[in-house]
């Protein structure tokens, strides 16, 4: 150290440390040794060589965040204590004793010339030819951690019609590892730096960053840079073109405060610009916290303090959130990206940057998500419940996300439901984490690709073998294209498909306007030729709504409403008589009701397998028990799917993934929904009712839940009386199971609709999960990061009554992406189900057993179910492989015993078809063995 | 070891190793034998120990440094030092002028900076409990956040703590209408040498024996380590009224005072600036050329601060006084805080320092004037100078400023110009001290001060109190044969 800075650093040493209330790493860490004075006089001691370098001496060196805090108290000219500490710094990291992270970020600073690897920053856009006027330097933490805000301040540029330029491969600025004693380091990043920006051919050099605007307007003069261009930060120069008329901030409503960046305020003096951009923005007020300008406290991340020490980084934001809270505003505005990284996480409130704000008061697009950003925060500080939460909101193109945490899942869900029923949301990507870590889980580790069997090129890979998936298969096959499809089961239909009430709804209780109110209402119209065309069960036996509360007779004045609106037919009836018209067995407290006839049950399993073999009949390739790990696309174009099974190229891609739709989505690119998991409890009874009535039945009440029906009570097509399903918002999607108390409650929910049932007719009580968005609609949409991906996420209830309009829907969107359809002239329309014994006339079971002798075997006693029949269901096109594959084609083991009596018959039977050991039979899948070895020989 | 130690402990501990593991039991991660750690709370802001950073030479080197977080975890500490009769300082912001901090014979430093709420604050009564750990800048930030003040704004108000000023008996700048801490301070927790915890009954008075808090009040950590304190606070001012005044000598200066202070009227602040030091500080103001600056801030209600105002006014008038205007008055707002100067001055080898005494207004014109004079007696003595910065109905407050260039050996003119000041002081009727406290620097000063039986008495209730000598040994005086 030269003298002149030893005298300065001598004079903090013996200065009674005056300043050190203001020190925040002093407040945060509460050491003599990190207050200002004990640095300086350790630093004393080192350069006197009373104290031997080492690196538990160097790290008190670098327990500077560089905010300036001191120096504004400093009576010394010219004293600095972080400059002091970064000429400290680098002695330190010479000698190899700085803290370890100083060297990571040495390493990655040489390997990408960056903070952060390419692929974590924002792709600047190319520039366009010709020479710029100005060159706009992004910085890398913005690209990295707010790159909403560099394109913002492009945007703004380009609005005032100026040619701006930037540097494709932009390098670090080198300030923070010359805070940090990396000399060489920094030298080495800005000489390139410096290259590149001399030879942009620009007069004037604009840059959002606080840190970067250091470097370039102090630090390269400071050691004989000239440039030789004009260095603006971005709010001298927005000032600039507004002063000249070059640009017209817009109108934004709204109370924002302004939070003094260290490195743009007591580091550069850059404290009236900011102020005055955002002054000109109508509508707006910008207030200060109390601790403002030249005496704001610093957010914690200045010199990247956060990577060294993050605990008390983290600390100095909280403090600083809470004076920023402390105020009327309803966010934070600023213009440094480590300010509003770090206080982005720490506050309760958005953090927004300067351009982003000015921005939307110019685009419309922007005003939209900064008044949609605003709505979101609102809604959540007006719940008592979540106004406490630590919940962060960003929006980007009406899509809300939240971070942050939450205490239980039911407010994790509540913040979800909460923004997502704002007006104009797109999508909301709920990453609210909980205390005990109940959430979100990933199911799906990546595979190696190395190695696995690169399979043909698919026009369309679908994934996800669901209802939704085979009927987009099956009717994507009516075209000349090779379709893939994906399904991490043994069978189709295992999800949510084969665990609800199997109800086709009307479309009387989905919100009119809605994706949701158009597709169901179209799809229930759809399932008479689907029904015909593949040959599953379908009866409109109608629905009949009851109400038992005089005070909620006018429910029904509602539900004709919106039946009206959504184009449905309903008859309101006004009286009990005209309810016991509709259905006899009513109870007695009924009081009146409506009936919608268009309402229909079917098999959703029967439905999702004729569509699965329609679709490979067609000649769609469906691969079982195959899961996708990783989705590959190319810049911003969807490549391939990589599965366990192997790497399956594919020119567009379908998400159909049910529950799991948001984590497959996520492995092409950002996320755009959630999916939280609904269960729904249902309940089975006996056939022995199944007389008892005719049409589905629901009561009609204000007390269920908003985003359920609310269930009721069915004759399923097989005539079962079936009770739910319930809903419940639960955090893990592999949860299916079910409770005695859960079971009382079905009961005493469903069980007043009807004259009671002998509870010991219970035959089945299981669980299913619907895969719900928190917006509650479908979330059917191209990706938007990449293209070729189409997400057809939470389908949930009416998404079975949907599924067929959902299919056309699709394919309209895969048309409009650019995908060519062509008809082809062989397509075959027709599936014929397996012969159903049972249903039969006496002469044509006859003439069946006369056909196949093991059509006169009954299996099943309960369903009377034929070996023949099951053999049959092994054989199709999508080969029944399981227990459960088989009951779901044929209910063998469905009734009453459930299976108690045929199930080893049917486990030797498919033992035999498939040509495998009974040991290898499994319920539904691999892992899911029935047996576990022999105990004696001989057969069944 | 490349540095000198001024104090070493001269008694080897021979159950360190136990002592070690149970505080280390009891703390946890807030415990550092770090050498940097242990030096760094070894000093204070003595300004001879800032000379002698310059000779490679550091106060002291205690064996450990202890960041409790509550009362019990400082009364475990105390416990266990207690049991091995290991020494105990507690430790503030270390902004103490006279070594008070310093560990002459090693030990556990108490760094209390963890204990640093805001406890309650009692708007009906006007009164704040807060941790003695609390920073005075922060505290005086929060309270004014909330509309109060504590008002005690010692020129160390932004680097020390409340424990501090308890400890060593401070005064704040605007302590003639707020008084000194020990007029502010209604109750205490503290953690006596057993380890017990004592807390007194808050009341706005009491009559029930001496008052047991009230010895913490100056004993600088001898008895014990306070760990909360309950003050008097007031509202914010609503208005304040700036006024300064140039008089022909420091006695006519403090004649007009006396006279103010006699007819009960009490500003916030009162500065007397003799020749030397109006002419450094108010070199700008022509009025108070080669005369004597009075500085006077009256705050409060209006109606109290215009009676305050004319008649302070009257009387400074009366005496022959010139008004300056604000402008003086901004000017020590503007400057009060800066110490730049002793950094320039023990760098270029002059030694500094700051003393304060007190008289009574029949002494204090002879205390002023004989004790300067005897300071620039001292060889090599360039600069003595002094302000009375707080004053009394009976007496003032004799601030002053030395500066010189040791002829010799720095300690030992350190030490002439000390017995100078200190003992011309008491031969003139005053007290060795007004607030900054005793610390190793005026314990030769004592036995005048208290006399033997005084200052037996003294020794005898801290042996009665701490028989092992646990708690800061050596200091206030109870060192000295």
């Amino acid at each position: 150290m030269d003298q002149n800075n030893l005298v300065q650093l001598t004079n903090c040493a013996i200065c009674p440390n005056m300043c050190r209330f203001d020190c925040p790493t002093t407040a945060a860490l509460k050491r003599e040794t990190v207050s200002p004075s004990g640095k300086a006089r350790l630093g004393v001691m080192l350069e006197k060589g009373m104290l031997e370098p080492s690196a538990e001496l160097f790290d008190h060196f670098y327990q500077c965040i560089g905010c300036k805090a001191c120096d504004s108290w400093c009576p010394f000219e010219g004293l600095s204590v972080s400059e002091l500490m970064n000429i400290l710094r680098a002695e330190g990291a010479a000698q190899g004793l700085a803290p370890q992270p100083v060297y990571k970020i040495k390493e990655d600073l040489e390997r990408w010339n960056t903070l952060f690897p390419q692929e974590e920053m924002l792709t600047l856009p190319a520039n366009d030819p010709g020479p710029p006027e100005v060159l706009f330097f992004a910085g890398c933490t913005y690209r990295a951690k707010r790159p909403q805000a560099v394109t913002a301040a492009l945007n703004i540029i380009k609005s005032a019609g100026i040619k701006v330029n930037v540097i494709e491969d932009e390098s670090c600025c080198g300030f923070p590892s010359g805070c940090l004693g990396l000399v060489q380091t920094s030298a080495t990043v800005a000489r390139k730096t410096v290259q590149s920006i001399m030879s942009s051919g620009a007069k004037i050099l604009v840059t959002s960053c606080p840190e970067c605007y250091s470097a370039f307007s102090k630090r390269y003069p400071e050691i004989g840079i000239n440039m030789g261009l004009e260095v603006l930060h971005f709010t001298q120069y927005a000032e600039r073109l507004i002063s000249e008329g070059r640009l017209s901030p817009g109108k934004v409503e709204g109370k924002l405060v302004y939070h003094d960046p260290c490195v743009l305020g007591r580091g550069a003096g850059i404290y009236d610009e900011p102020r005055n951009v955002l002054n000109k923005i109508e509508g707006l007020q910008v207030c200060d916290a109390l601790y403002c300008r030249d005496k704001a406290h610093c957010c914690g991340a200045g010199q990247v303090y956060e990577w060294l020490q993050p605990e008390a980084a983290k600390e100095i934001a909280a403090g600083r959130a809470e004076e920023l809270q402390n105020t009327e505003a309803e966010a934070v505005v600023t213009s440094c990206p480590f300010c509003e990284d770090l206080l982005g996480r720490a506050a309760d409130m958005a953090v927004v940057d300067v351009a982003e704000v000015l921005w939307a008061s110019i685009n419309t697009e922007a005003g939209e998500d900064f008044a949609l950003l605003k709505k979101a925060q609102a809604a959540l500080k007006n719940d008592a419940r979540l106004r406490e939460q630590p919940i962060s909101v960003k929006v980007d193109r009406a899509m809300i996300v939240l971070e942050g945490k939450a205490d239980t899942w039911e407010l994790v869900v509540a913040a979800g439901h909460l923004v997502g029923a704002l007006p104009g949301v797109y999508s909301v990507v709920n990453n609210l984490d909980t205390p005990s870590g109940a959430g979100r889980v990933l199911h799906f580790p990546m595979v190696e690709k190395e190695g696995l069997t690169v399979k043909d090129l698919s026009d369309v890979a679908i994934i996800g073998g669901g209802v939704v998936g085979c009927a987009i298969a099956r009717e994507l096959s009516r075209y000349d294209l090779k379709i893939t499809v994906l399904e991490k089961e043994s069978d189709v239909s295992c999800g949510t498909s084969k665990a609800n009430n199997g109800m086709i709804h009307p479309g009387i209780f989905v919100t009119p306007g809605t994706l949701k109110a158009q597709l169901n209402v179209k799809g229930n119209q759809m399932y008479d030729q689907a029904a015909a065309e593949l040959d599953f069960p379908l009866k409109r036996c109608g629905l009949l709504g009851v109400v038992a509360d005089e005070k909620e007779m006018f429910l029904l004045d509602l539900i004709k409403g919106v039946a009206d609106q959504n184009g449905v037919p309903v008859e309101i009836l006004r009286t009990r008589e005209e309810v016991l018209n509709k259905e006899p067995n009513v109870s007695d407290n009924v009081i009146g009701g409506f009936f919608s006839p268009t309402a229909a049950m079917t098999s959703p399993y029967k439905v999702t397998v004729a569509y699965a073999e329609n679709a490979v009949q067609n000649g769609v390739d469906l691969h079982l028990e195959t899961t996708v790990t990783g989705i590959d696309s190319e810049n911003g174009q969807v490549q391939q799917v990589i599965t366990d099974k192997g790497v399956f190229p594919a020119r567009y891609v379908i998400n159909v993934a049910g529950l799991f739709a948001d984590e497959v989505a996520e492995m092409a690119g950002p996320a755009e929904f959630t999916i939280h998991p609904r269960k729904g409890e249902l309940l089975l009874f006996d056939k022995k009712y199944h007389d008892l009535f005719r049409p589905c039945m629901a009561e009609v009440t204000l007390k269920s839940d908003p985003h359920t029906k609310g269930g009721g009570i069915m004759m399923t097509i097989d005539g079962n009386v079936e009770f739910g399903p319930t809903a419940e918002e639960i955090p893990d999607k592999e949860d299916l199971s079910t409770s005695a108390r859960g079971l009382e409650t079905v009961l005493s929910r469903f069980g007043g609709i009807v004259q009671s049932l002998k509870h010991n007719s219970l035959i089945a009580y299981f669980a299913g999960l619907r895969a719900a968005t928190y917006t509650e609609d479908f979330h059917i949409k191209p990706s938007r990061s990449v293209k070729g991906l189409i997400n057809v996420a939470g389908i949930q209830s009416p998404g079975l009554a949907s599924a067929p309009a959902i299919a056309e829907y699709v394919i309209d969107i895969l048309r409009n992406e650019g995908l060519t359809l062509t008809e082809r002239s062989d397509f075959a329309p027709i599936r014929k189900d397996i012969v159903h014994f049972k249903d039969l006339s006496k002469e044509a079971r006859q003439a069946q057993v006369m056909k196949d002798k093991r059509y006169g075997k009954i299996v099943c006693r309960c369903e009377m179910v034929t070996e023949g029949e099951i053999v049959e269901a092994i054989h199709r096109p999508v080969p029944a492989t399981t227990l459960d594959a088989v009951k779901r084609r044929t209910r063998a083991g469905m009734g009453r015993c459930q299976g108690g009596f045929c199930t080893p018959r049917v486990a030797h039977i498919l033992a035999e078809e498939l040509g495998i050991p009974t040991e290898e039979v499994t319920k539904d899948g691999t892992g899911s063995w029935l047996f576990k070895g022999r105990i004696k020989t001989g057969g069944i | 070891m490349t540095y000198q130690v001024a104090f070493k402990s001269e008694t080897p501990v021979s159950s360190w190793d136990s002592c070690l593991s149970e505080l280390r039991q009891a703390m946890g991660s807030r415990i550092s034998t770090n050498e940097t750690e242990r030096l760094m709370v070894g000093k204070d802001f003595w300004p001879i120990t800032g000379t002698w950073l310059m000779q490679g030479k550091v106060p002291s080197l205690p064996d450990v440094v202890v960041w409790p977080e509550s009362t019990e975890e400082v009364s475990q500490i105390i416990t266990i030092a207690n049991k091995y009769h290991i020494p105990v300082i507690p430790y503030g912001e270390g902004s103490g002028v006279l070594g008070g901090v310093v560990a002459i014979n090693g030990g556990i430093v108490v760094d209390m900076k963890h204990m640093n709420h805001i406890l309650e604050i009692d708007d009906k009564s006007l009164l704040l409990t807060v941790e003695s750990g609390l920073n005075g800048e922060i505290l005086e930030r929060k309270l004014n956040e909330k509309g109060y003040t504590l008002r005690h704004i010692p020129q160390s108000v932004k680097c020390s703590t409340v424990g501090g000023w308890v400890a060593c008996r401070a005064a704040g700048q605007f302590s003639t209408k707020y008084g000194k801490i020990e007029d502010m301070l209604v109750g205490i927790e503290a953690v006596l040498p057993d380890g017990s915890i004592y807390k007194n009954t808050i009341a706005p008075r009491t009559a029930t024996g001496p008052r047991l808090d009230q010895l913490f009040l100056g004993a600088e950590g001898t008895l014990g380590i306070v760990t909360k304190a309950v003050l008097r606070i007031h509202p914010l001012p609503e208005s304040q009224t700036l006024r300064s005044f140039a008089f022909a000598s420091v006695d006519d200066a403090l004649e007009s005072v006396r006279l103010i202070m006699r007819d009960n009227i009490r500003p916030a602040v009162v500065r007397i600036y003799d020749e030397f030091e109006t002419e450094h500080h108010f070199k700008d103001i022509e009025a108070a050329y080669e005369r004597v600056m009075l500085v006077l801030v009256m705050e409060g209600i209006p109606e109290l601060v215009a009676v305050e105002n004319q008649v302070a006014e009257r009387h400074c008038l009366a005496l022959g006084a010139v008004d300056c205007g604000v402008e003086p008055v901004h000017h020590w707002f503007e400057s009060r805080f800066n110490v730049s100067i002793s950094s320039h001055l023990i760098q270029n080898n002059v030694v500094c320092d700051t003393i304060e005494v007190a008289g009574t207004w029949a002494h204090i014109s002879d205390i002023y004037h004989n004790t300067i004079k005897a300071i620039k007696e001292v060889p090599g003595t360039i600069i003595a100078s002094g302000h009375f910065s707080h004053v009394y109905p009976d007496g003032a407050c004799l601030y002053m400023s030395v500066a010189g260039v040791a002829q010799g050996d720095v300690n030992e003119y350190y030490e002439q110009i000390w017995n100078a000041a200190i003992r011309t002081t008491q031969e003139n009727g005053g007290t060795a001290a007004h607030h900054h406290g005793v610390g190793l620097n005026r314990a030769r000063f004592m036995p005048r001060e208290h006399g033997t039986t005084g200052l037996k008495l003294l020794k005898e209730l801290k042996k009665a109190w701490d028989p092992n000598n646990v708690m800061n040994p050596g200091k206030i005086g109870l060192g000295v044969e």
